[in-house]
């Protein structure tokens, strides 16, 4: 059934993006960057991306993307969960870049014998699509560390006390926000039409209820996002209030920062 | 018990934020009978009704359908799953299209669809709200046309997430009345709601959750309502007539209002 395997479709993708905001059970874990201050990881992580950039050599690519790894392992991220998200953006990434493995110049590897011209894969094209799949896989891992072993207030808080713009601050918030709102309202209306379909449907006919469907979905979006507009007015609208918790810096900290340190320190040495 | 419609076995379910809602749960549901999930906020109940329906996948453990394995989407036509919030439930454009949307997929002529959403628009109350969108009624309107539209494609087993939330108490009245001629009909109906004070109208057995999401009681409604201890201790309020002659000190406490009545007319 066309609309079926279209509805289930969207309730997956709905479910998986709705988990990927809405981390619950990780940051309560007892970890090692749970214990973190969410300041201190914020820094450390966004420091450890900026290595991760600026890092060409393949070898000391590999360690940083042992090092996300690590740091998942000792924060007990589920590993099913971390490599959903390595592989999400790396792959795709793979894809767009793979062309370069027969762009660039240098000794061939392999030829491919195409109908119409025949491909030389190169060692510096295959080495550059490597290093850039194993970048992308370390700068994601160490974002993804830092969303997924810190509530999302936590991270906002982090913003405000590093004075980012509060403007910016609002719009991740709202921003994430209406995400949640808007996934939840698509498996919400998936699933209500799924529970009431029974019948195989033409492919002009899906065509005319997704059309149909999608329309009713974006008023009602609409809708409830008016409502969560006027709950926030009520309650003083969207300034943010300053985040009251005090989380003292400890061991765990300290751990941290000689972590990153020691990878600062590295790229440095490496350069 | 009759034979069973829905049979599942060591059902499981964890949210995707990895929050548990139920866990290893087995319930049978036997054709032709009523029955209550009552449960405390945040139980399940919710959850489990669509599993049962087949609208969510379990993280383990099976749901078998009319006695058979089959998949949900096989038997769509015969089980009604209306959930708990009646806006999400009708996602077209009117309320016309909403009560349509059900008897359209059968090989049904227009004018026979048309006479049946016109029957349960007048059976309802919908007549004059027929081409409104959904979004823009009040809830007792959007209850009343989730129900119309549940109802139009005359499922078998209708599986009900607090259907009488948010109703008047005329409107409750009727419905009740509604859900009786159903089942005098044959259709077997589970329903769920933390209100215990509802259970006798709707059901002859409960399955009771507690906040874990687990079964706490399965039995015949009046041995499950006059346990006063266990709905204390899932955290449910005890219905009020039960309560009420509990702290009388009466044994073999009444459930509903008309047996409270006749046992002080007795007295």
């Amino acid at each position: 059934m066309v609309v079926d395997a279209l509805d289930r479709t969207v309730s997956t993708v709905s479910e998986r993006a709705t988990a990927f905001l809405l981390s619950a059970t990780v940051p309560e874990r007892d970890g090692f960057l749970q214990a973190v201050h969410p300041v201190a990881k914020l820094v450390g992580l966004v420091a450890l991306v900026v290595v991760t950039v600026v890092t060409d050599d393949g070898r000391a690519l590999a360690a940083l993307l042992g090092l996300a790894v690590a740091l998942a392992l000792a924060s007990r991220v589920p590993v099913g969960t971390f490599a959903e998200r390595l592989a999400l953006p790396t792959l795709p990434s793979l894809l767009v870049v793979a062309p370069q493995a027969v762009l660039m110049d240098g000794p061939a590897m392999a030829t491919l014998q195409l109908p119409v011209a025949p491909l030389t894969v190169t060692e510096p094209g295959v080495a550059y699509v490597v290093a850039f799949a194993v970048r992308v896989a370390a700068c994601v891992g160490f974002l993804s560390l830092l969303l997924l072993t810190t509530r999302f207030a936590g991270v906002l808080a982090a913003f405000r006390r590093l004075r980012a713009p509060p403007l910016a601050i609002t719009l991740i918030a709202v921003t994430h926000r209406y995400l949640l709102l808007f996934f939840r309202e698509l498996t919400r209306m998936t699933l209500a039409r799924r529970s009431r379909r029974f019948a195989p449907e033409s492919l002009r006919s899906s065509w005319r209820t997704s059309g149909s469907f999608l329309g009713t979905f974006f008023l009602r979006t609409f809708e409830r996002g008016e409502r969560v507009q006027r709950a926030a007015a009520a309650r003083g609208g969207t300034q943010m209030r300053p985040y009251a918790r005090r989380q003292p810096v400890g061991v765990a900290d300290a751990g941290f920062a000689a972590v990153v340190a020691l990878a600062v320190v590295g790229r440095v040495m490496l350069a | 018990m009759t034979d069973p419609v829905i049979e599942a076995r060591n059902l499981a379910y964890a949210y995707p934020d990895g929050t548990a809602a139920v866990s290893e749960l087995d319930v049978s549901i036997g054709a032709g009978e009523r029955v209550a999930i009552l449960g405390p906020n945040g139980a399940g109940k919710s959850t489990l009704l669509l599993l049962l329906g087949g609208l969510l996948d379990p993280d383990t453990g099976t749901v078998r359908f009319f006695g058979e394995d089959q998949p949900a989407d096989d038997v769509r036509e015969r089980i009604g799953v209306l959930t708990q919030d009646p806006g999400e439930y009708l996602f077209n454009p009117t309320v016309r299209e909403d009560v349509e949307y059900g008897p359209s997929q059968f090989d049904l002529p227009k004018e026979a669809v048309d006479e049946r959403v016109s029957a349960l628009a007048e059976r309802f109350g919908l007549t004059h709200l027929l081409d409104r969108p959904p979004f823009r009624l009040s809830g007792g309107e959007q209850r009343r046309a989730a129900l119309a539209s549940v109802l139009s494609f005359d499922p078998e087993v209708l599986l009900l997430d607090e259907p009488l939330s948010n109703v008047d108490g005329a409107n409750r009245a009727e419905l009740l009345d509604l859900l009786d001629d159903l089942v005098d009909d044959g259709v077997t109906l589970v329903v769920s709601t933390p209100d215990a004070d509802l259970v006798p109208a709707v059901a002859d057995r409960v399955i009771l959750l507690d906040r874990e999401g687990e079964i706490a009681a399965d039995g015949p409604t009046r041995e499950v309502l006059t346990d006063v201890a266990s709905l204390r201790r899932v955290g449910l309020s005890v219905p009020t007539v039960v309560d009420l002659f509990d702290r009388l000190g009466v044994d073999d406490p009444p459930i509903t209002i008309d047996e409270a009545a006749e046992k002080l007319d007795d007295r």
